[in-house]
């Protein structure tokens, strides 16, 4: 066993190592997770995860229409019922529409933004030992996403592109710790930021921090982002604030926002490249 | 002209490579082989496996690999898990080399004690460090159940190994 220290193999061994060492270190120095041997693992691993993923997806949904075949049929009575139902309140047709048209000039992106420029792509890899559901998309730098580019569904905003290669991109998610964007409540404008929390995240909420102890945040206020910084673009819807506490310091506020996206759901997102 | 000897090892290292592989892409496909939001982390048992049943050498060399590979599907620091898993691999192949019989219970035994290694540190250096105490329900909901969830797949994985160095084994 002595001798083993004395021999190429051992050498060797420690190349190795030394290698790994080199490509930890440069991955800190670039400000990413990323080492040239990621990307190189990423882009060639990228082709095979989306077919892979396509094929799971379209398996799974073949054997749901097989086994799920009971809970749709007492699904749809239900909704047979629920749609007598909805007849009857007609009535409050103008009022729902008049919301309705509220709600899509808030949340229609493309409508509110049309200047936006975005890259749509899919989710084709996720570990479960990955931080706070992050996620890799089926898009990259060949494709003119960046780092630090918001990524949104029609329903909000999911997180942040947090590593690219050429033919993909790791999102981190707004659970996520190492999340911040400046944010706005959209009724009492107070603006603050919301930054993830590891004790919410189990729970799939997240926070919105520094708030003025004065603030007039109330629950159900709509929480979009800012362009405060100059880093995101204004008015991506974030989530809705579920309760305002005082921070433990007493200096400020912050409010618990549920999330209007489920990052661990998400199977097709929207990747803003410029605004 | 290459060798029948040549060609074989060629041929080993290339399946056990393309296991590698396939692992990893099985381990990050969305819903397959889920529990809930539990996946098994296939790479490991894989890179083990090879450890066992060849060298110290090729051991660090594919723990390294799977390592990388792990570090990119669980968005950590490039050569986090490389670093582990390529000492983790070289002191698993001295101990069977040495001291512990190659069979598929002591190599499932091996597996659960590298992955409590390796979820430890990851939890350590990732979450404890940063976040304390609010973190430990990553570590009893998510890291741990996917550490036992992955000794499910040990047996076939190192049946599958097995097989490709028993098919391809070259006389020294």
């Amino acid at each position: 066993m002595r001798d083993f220290f004395k021999t190429t193999r051992f050498k060797v061994i420690l190349c190795v190592l030394a290698l790994l060492l080199g490509f930890m270190i440069q991955a800190a120095y670039s400000g990413t997770l990323s080492s040239v041997a990621s990307k190189a693992i990423g882009f060639v691993s990228t082709p095979f995860q989306a077919v892979s993923s396509a094929v799971t997806g379209w398996f799974g949904g073949f054997f749901d229409r097989l086994t799920l075949a009971d809970e749709l049929l007492e699904e749809n009575t239900q909704l047979q019922q629920q749609v007598r139902q909805l007849q009857g309140q007609l009535a409050d047709l103008d009022r729902y529409k008049s919301e309705n048209e509220t709600y899509r000039e808030m949340l229609q992106i493309q409508e509110e933004h049309p200047t936006f420029e975005m890259e749509a792509a899919s989710v084709i890899a996720r570990d479960s030992s990955s931080r706070f559901y992050s996620f890799k998309i089926d898009r990259g730098s060949d494709q003119g996403i960046a780092l630090q580019d918001p990524v949104i569904t029609q329903a909000g905003m999911v997180g942040i592109i947090s590593e690219v290669g050429p033919n993909y991109a790791v999102v981190t998610t707004l659970l996520d710790p190492a999340f911040k964007v400046g944010a706005t409540a959209t009724a009492s404008r107070d603006p603050g930021m919301v930054e993830g929390d590891v004790g919410l995240a189990q729970e799939g909420k997240t926070k919105l921090r520094y708030l003025a102890p004065t603030s007039e945040v109330k629950e159900g206020e709509l929480v979009m982002s800012s362009d405060l910084g100059g880093t995101y673009p204004a008015d991506l819807l974030i989530g809705t604030v579920l309760e305002v506490q005082m921070e433990s310091s007493g200096i400020s506020k912050y409010a618990v926002v549920q999330p209007a996206v489920d990052p661990s759901e998400v199977t097709s997102v929207m990747v803003v490249k410029a605004y | 002209m290459p060798t029948k000897k040549g060609k074989e090892r060629f041929l080993k290292w290339l399946f056990y490579a393309l296991l590698l592989f396939f692992c990893y892409i099985v381990q990050t496909t969305p819903g397959l082989l889920a529990i809930g939001s539990i996946q098994p982390v296939l790479v490991v048992p894989v890179c083990l496996a090879v450890a066992v049943l060849e060298n110290e050498l090729a051991g660090a060399i594919f723990g390294a690999l799977a390592g990388l590979m792990w570090d990119l599907s669980a968005s950590r620091i490039s050569g986090f898990f490389g670093i582990i898993l390529c000492v983790l691999c070289v002191a698993v192949s001295f101990c069977f080399l040495f001291w512990i019989r190659q069979n598929t219970v002591n190599f499932t035994l091996a597996c659960a004690a590298a992955l409590l290694v390796a979820v430890g540190l990851d939890y350590l250096f990732n979450f404890l460090i940063f976040y304390q105490g609010g973190s430990l329900y990553l570590l009893l909901h998510t890291l741990l159940p996917m550490a036992g969830y992955t000794l499910v797949y040990c047996p076939p994985l190192f049946w599958l190994a097995r097989r490709i160095a028993r098919r391809y084994a070259v006389e020294e």
